[in-house]
């Protein structure tokens, strides 16, 4: 019932609607009827007045002519011929034929007035027709003149019954009569059109009769006039009525046998006139019938059909009606289907989309606007090594590893609605490690646009940042491995430069020896043999810089300075017949670089261009400049070039393949030029290769090119000499017994007190003397039995805050995070003589020495 | 039509009689004007007047000439010593022209508020009317041709009537039941013929109608309305207030010294016509 009950409802209430249409379907119809009626009524009415207004002007025309003969005066023809047209000339005597003028005769008076006429020029004259009559009245006066009123001219209207009828009734009532319809005496047999003639009485001057009697008494004759009615109506109307057709019949009867005009024929095959009436004309004792049709031309002429578009549209709006009815009550049946039909869309979609992300091969969070977990997919979960649930409302933090957190937080807002670049972050498991992951993020806003949390996409990369971890330590061990060869190469080289130096200090202290023995000056030996030491420790310094295994670091500078160290170096390496051409660009070229690695790609391709020399001869070009690129960047170019045997294009092709050599078994490695590929890749350099056999090859390298850096601040002035010492203690400790007398002699010379020791147990011995006094220690960092950072931690437990200086051939970045961690200074060894005094001072002064006494326990400084 | 007294016959004395009690009856409901005040100008005769008679019955006849309009009309030139030019014309077009004021008078009209507009009357005759119908339609009430869709009427156009008549014209004008006529005799024939079934008369149309012809086929039904007063029709347009008011003099002269009623013996019987001529207008 409740399914059947809205359509009930609609349905009446269309048919409601429906009926009222009807109603005023109806109301309309009979409105528009009753209105049409009106207007044919009207139309009827109308047409009767005119009728009669006609035949009225009519009468007042004859009444006219009447008086003319009325005045007692005798009328002449011409007069009455002159008065008839002054009469006829207006509009209102349009149908009228003419007027005429018929004397009463007697008998007797007959043959008088017959014989006037024939005198008046008529010869032939003659009334008609012939016969003995009680009475004659024949036509005297026609007018207007026409041809054809010869044929009334003495006709006896008497004589004919219908129009005797007529003046008799004219005589006796004194009144316009009018004949039935007849046929005119003008009138051809062609002529159809229905004619009347209208009579009034003439009679002896004088007052007005006042009986019938004595009417006839006095009656001396008749004025008439002619009207036809085909003429008189369409003078009315014109030919047609509009949408109306008028028939006049004569007398009561509407028959066809009566009709006298028809304005136009009714359509034979048409509908039957939707309105159709009668009104009766009388006048002069005489009836007409007026019949009015109307013919669809005036429904259509005069009608509205509002009732049409009522119904129309009053079905169109019962039927709308009908509908939103059904409609409002449905509504909210069809809405709860909808809702459930939707609710169940998106369920199913929900279901769908959740089966994506919870079997998703990608990780998926989504973080809320306070930067709390609000989902996670099992497989973030699983990465993490926690429950989704657990994970839920925690803030990110908790599950970024070290430090991601502030990167996390500069990652770039993207653009609405677009994907992040990925972002590779390190994630903490539950357990405490770490996972790499790549983050794709996208922000989600609320219906307001809000950010209200961001949807993040999680690929693990975990294996691949540990591959390319794995990669880059192997890199880095390849270069130090190729760069030990390297230096394996050049120890030959580097043997012969030391022999030349020691050679050269040994022969300046022999000759020294024999001039201080003969009391010569030794100076210019000493010179000499300064010169040598300070050659040898800068050989030293470069291959130590050379082989310094330390992390890359990439600073713009210039190229140059590095490249001709290392062409010092080789230099020293490359037999006499080698030529080496070096043209390096005046002005300094600025590329950001890590000097060691520049070092190791301009070593590795000087040692391959020498190596490629057959029977080690030949020349090898180094050179520098700047060229631009295709595109017009300026770049640094660096080209190393040989004229040795060359190589042909399947070498060529292979070159840079790690452990790929043409040398022989035991003489190298095949790293070399991958590490120079790797090098200048990591630089953002590119390489370029040309080779031919017989002809040599070249290497070109092009970095990109840095503008100059700022000026650096001008170097201090050397500093002034050390201040002298106030005999501070100094504990001195090298297991180089040269080193450690020469340390006490530069600082007792500088004014300390110095205790020498060999060995670093001893010198923790005498540290730990009751009063030992020891102010500042000076170890060396390589010993036995303890290095110097060893002794100086233990020192310190003896003698808290003790200032320590740490001297070494080679300090490592280990060694300098030791000492910052332990507080301790260090030097150079190198730069012993130099910088000793100075660092001992500023590092007394720095720190509160413990056991700094005014009285010098040590051995008192040299005077 | 002579000028012979009505000779009714036997069967028509009811209906003399019924006239004669209709009109007594109402005589004295008519609500008429005061008298003439005491020193009421003279007709002004400075020109010819105009007046139309209608053909009616024994109001007047085009083919007698003669009737009680005319009777009525002389003696107003009589006593007024004014021309009156008489013209007839069908009433509808009187009643035209006089609104115009093409025309001055007219004779034995009724009132209604729209003629009352341009028209002034004065009353000197006061009767009822009457349905005459067919026998044959079967009809013994007036409300009962309501009710006959059938039937229809015959009315002479622009003609009213008294109160109950004009409603019954209207309301069967409203459904087409009504066919128009410019006089009466076009009426007579079309009823003789039953292409209507009746038609509205009044004491003045009985001459016509007392034929054994016209007995055998038709009745005659009373309408409920009171007499209704009929009197001159004066044209506002073209006469002033003060020639009404003389002209009001010039009838309640007739009426007072018995003229009118004499006019009307000519035609009705004297118990009739003083019926129909005293009354309190």
């Amino acid at each position: 019932m409740k399914r059947v009950l809205p359509h009930l409802f609609a349905l009446l209430v269309g048919a409601l609607a429906l009926a009222l249409t009807l109603v005023l379907w109806t109301h309309e119809r009979r409105s528009e009827q009753a209105r049409l009626r009106a207007i044919f009524d009207f139309n009827l009415r109308q047409a009767a007045t005119r009728i009669e207004q006609r035949v009225a002007n009519f009468e007042q025309m004859l009444r006219g002519v009447q008086g003319l003969f009325g005045a007692g005066a005798p009328v002449s023809g011409d007069a009455f011929a002159r008065y008839v047209e002054s009469v006829m000339s207006g509009p209102d005597a349009a149908g009228l034929q003419g007027f005429c003028y018929a004397p009463l005769l007697t008998p007797a008076e007959l043959p008088a007035y017959v014989a006037a006429q024939r005198a008046a020029g008529h010869p032939g004259y003659a009334v008609r027709p012939p016969g003995e009559r009680e009475a004659y009245a024949p036509l005297t006066y026609l007018a207007p003149a026409r041809p054809d009123n010869a044929n009334g001219f003495g006709f006896d209207p008497l004589s004919d019954p219908v129009r005797r009828a007529a003046m008799l009734q004219a005589r006796d009532s004194g009144n316009l009569a009018i004949t039935r319809r007849l046929r005119l005496t003008i009138d051809t047999p062609v002529q159809t059109q229905a004619a009347f003639l209208m009579f009034l009485p003439v009679y002896a001057s004088g007052p007005a009769p006042d009986s019938t009697q004595e009417r006839r008494e006095r009656a001396r004759g008749w004025v008439a006039g002619s009207f036809r009615i085909g003429d008189l109506m369409s003078t009315l109307y014109g030919e047609e009525s509009p949408g109306l057709v008028l028939q006049l019949h004569d007398g009561v009867d509407a028959g066809p046998a009566t009709v006298m005009y028809r304005s136009a024929p009714l359509p034979p095959d048409g509908p039957p006139p939707r309105f159709e009436a009668q009104e009766y004309i009388a006048f002069a004792g005489h009836a007409w019938t007026l019949q009015m049709s109307a013919l669809p031309e005036f429904e259509r002429r005069h009608g509205q059909d509002a009732a049409s578009v009522i119904l129309v549209a009053g079905g169109g709006l019962s039927l709308m009606l009908a509908l939103l009815a059904f409609q409002l009550l449905t509504g909210r049946a069809r809405a709860t289907a909808q809702a459930q039909a939707m609710t169940r869309e998106l369920r199913d979609s929900e279901e769908r989309y959740r089966r994506i992300v919870v079997t998703a091969g990608e990780g998926i969070w989504v973080i809320d606007a306070a930067g709390r977990i609000a989902f996670a997919n099992p497989r973030v979960a699983r990465w993490l090594g926690w429950s989704e649930a657990e994970m839920l409302g925690r803030p990110l933090a908790d599950f970024l590893g070290e430090g991601q957190l502030e990167r996390y937080r500069a990652l770039p807002g993207p653009a609405p609605d677009a994907e992040s670049a990925p972002l590779e972050l390190r994630l903490r498991r539950r357990d405490g490690s770490e996972t790499w992951v790549a983050l794709s993020q996208r922000p989600i806003v609320d219906d307001l646009g809000h950010p209200a949390g961001a949807l993040g996409m999680l690929t693990d990369i975990d294996a691949r940042r540990h591959a390319e971890e794995r990669r880059s330590a192997l890199e880095a061990q390849l270069r130090d491995a190729q760069k030990m060869e390297a230096i394996g190469t050049l120890a030959g080289g580097i043997a012969h430069d030391f022999n030349n130096i020691l050679a050269a200090i040994l022969g300046n202290v022999a000759v020294a020896r024999h001039d201080a023995a003969s009391g010569l000056a030794t100076d210019a030996s000493l010179a000499q043999i300064e010169r040598s030491a300070v050659r040898a420790r800068a050989l030293v310094q470069q291959i130590l810089t050379f082989s310094r295994m330390q992390a890359q670091e990439l600073r713009t500078q210039a190229l140059q300075p590095m490249i001709e160290e290392t062409l010092a170096m080789l230099r020293a390496a490359l037999p006499a017949q080698v030529e080496l051409a070096v043209a390096l660009a005046a002005e300094p070229v600025w590329v950001r670089a890590d000097a060691t690695q520049m070092q190791q790609v301009v070593m590795n391709l000087c040692t391959n261009a020498w190596h490629a020399l057959p029977a080690a001869r030949g020349r090898i070009d180094v050179g520098l400049d700047t060229a631009p690129d295709p595109q017009g960047a300026p770049q640094a170019r660096l080209w190393v070039a040989d004229d040795g045997s060359g190589m042909d294009d399947a070498t060529l092709a292979r070159i840079f393949e790690p452990f790929f050599t043409t040398k022989q078994v035991g003489h190298g490695t095949g790293l070399g030029l991958a590490v120079v590929h790797g090098i200048v890749s990591v630089h953002g350099g590119t390489i370029r290769v040309e080779s031919a056999p017989g002809v040599g090859t070249r290497f070109e390298l092009r970095f990109p090119l840095q503008p100059a850096p700022p000026a650096e601040p001008a170097q201090p002035a050397p500093a002034a000499p050390a201040p002298r010492g106030a005999g501070q203690c100094v504990l001195c400790v090298d297991d180089d017994p040269a080193m450690v007398l020469m340390m006490q002699a530069l600082l007792q010379r500088s004014g300390y007190a110095v205790r020498p020791f060999e060995h670093p147990l001893a010198a923790l011995a005498a540290a730990n003397e009751p009063g030992a006094g020891v102010d500042v220690v000076v170890s060396d960092y390589n010993m036995p039995e303890m290095n110097g950072m060893e002794l100086a931690e233990a020192v310190r437990r003896v003698l808290p805050g003790v200032p320590v200086v740490i001297t070494s051939g080679f300090i490592s970045d280990e060694m300098r995070q030791q000492a910052q961690a332990l507080g301790v200074a260090l030097l150079q060894k190198e730069y012993t003589l130099e910088r000793l005094p100075g660092l001992v001072h500023a590092v007394l002064g720095a720190g509160e020495g413990a056991g700094l006494r005014p009285v010098p326990v040590c051995d008192p400084p040299a005077p | 039509m002579s000028r012979r007294p009505l000779l009714p016959s036997s069967a028509r004395r009811g209906l003399l009689r019924c006239l004669l009690a209709g009109v007594v009856a109402s005589a004295a409901a008519v609500p008429g004007r005061a008298a003439p005040a005491a020193g009421a100008a003279a007709p002004d005769c400075g020109r010819p007047l105009t007046l139309g008679l209608h053909e009616h019955g024994l109001l007047y006849s085009s083919q007698t000439g003669e009737g009680i309009d005319k009777d009525i009309a002389e003696e107003m030139a009589r006593r007024s010593g004014c021309k009156l030019t008489l013209t007839v014309m069908p009433r509808a077009r009187i009643w035209q022209l006089v609104e115009t004021g093409a025309l001055d008078f007219s004779l034995s009209a009724i009132a209604d508020p729209q003629r009352e507009r341009f028209a002034e009357f004065a009353w000197y005759v006061s009767n009822k009317y009457y349905m005459l119908v067919r026998k044959d339609a079967d009809l013994h009430a007036v409300a009962d041709f309501r009710r006959r869709d059938g039937l229809k009427l015959g009315v002479i156009r622009s003609f009213r009537y008294g109160r109950s008549a004009n409603a019954l014209v209207d309301a069967l004008d409203a459904d087409q039941r009504v066919t128009y006529a410019t006089a009466l005799e076009p009426l007579y024939e079309i009823l003789r013929d039953n292409r209507i079934q009746a038609m509205i008369v009044e004491p003045f149309d009985y001459p016509a109608i007392h034929t054994a012809q016209w007995q055998a086929l038709t009745t005659i039904l009373e309408f409920d309305d009171p007499a209704v007063p009929h009197g001159l029709v004066m044209s506002r347009r073209s006469l002033s207030p003060a020639q009404r008011e003389a002209w009001q003099g010039v009838i309640r002269s007739m009426r007072a010294d018995g003229t009118v009623r004499r006019i009307f013996e000519k035609y009705f019987p004297p118990e009739l016509a003083r019926g129909m001529t005293q009354f309190q207008p």
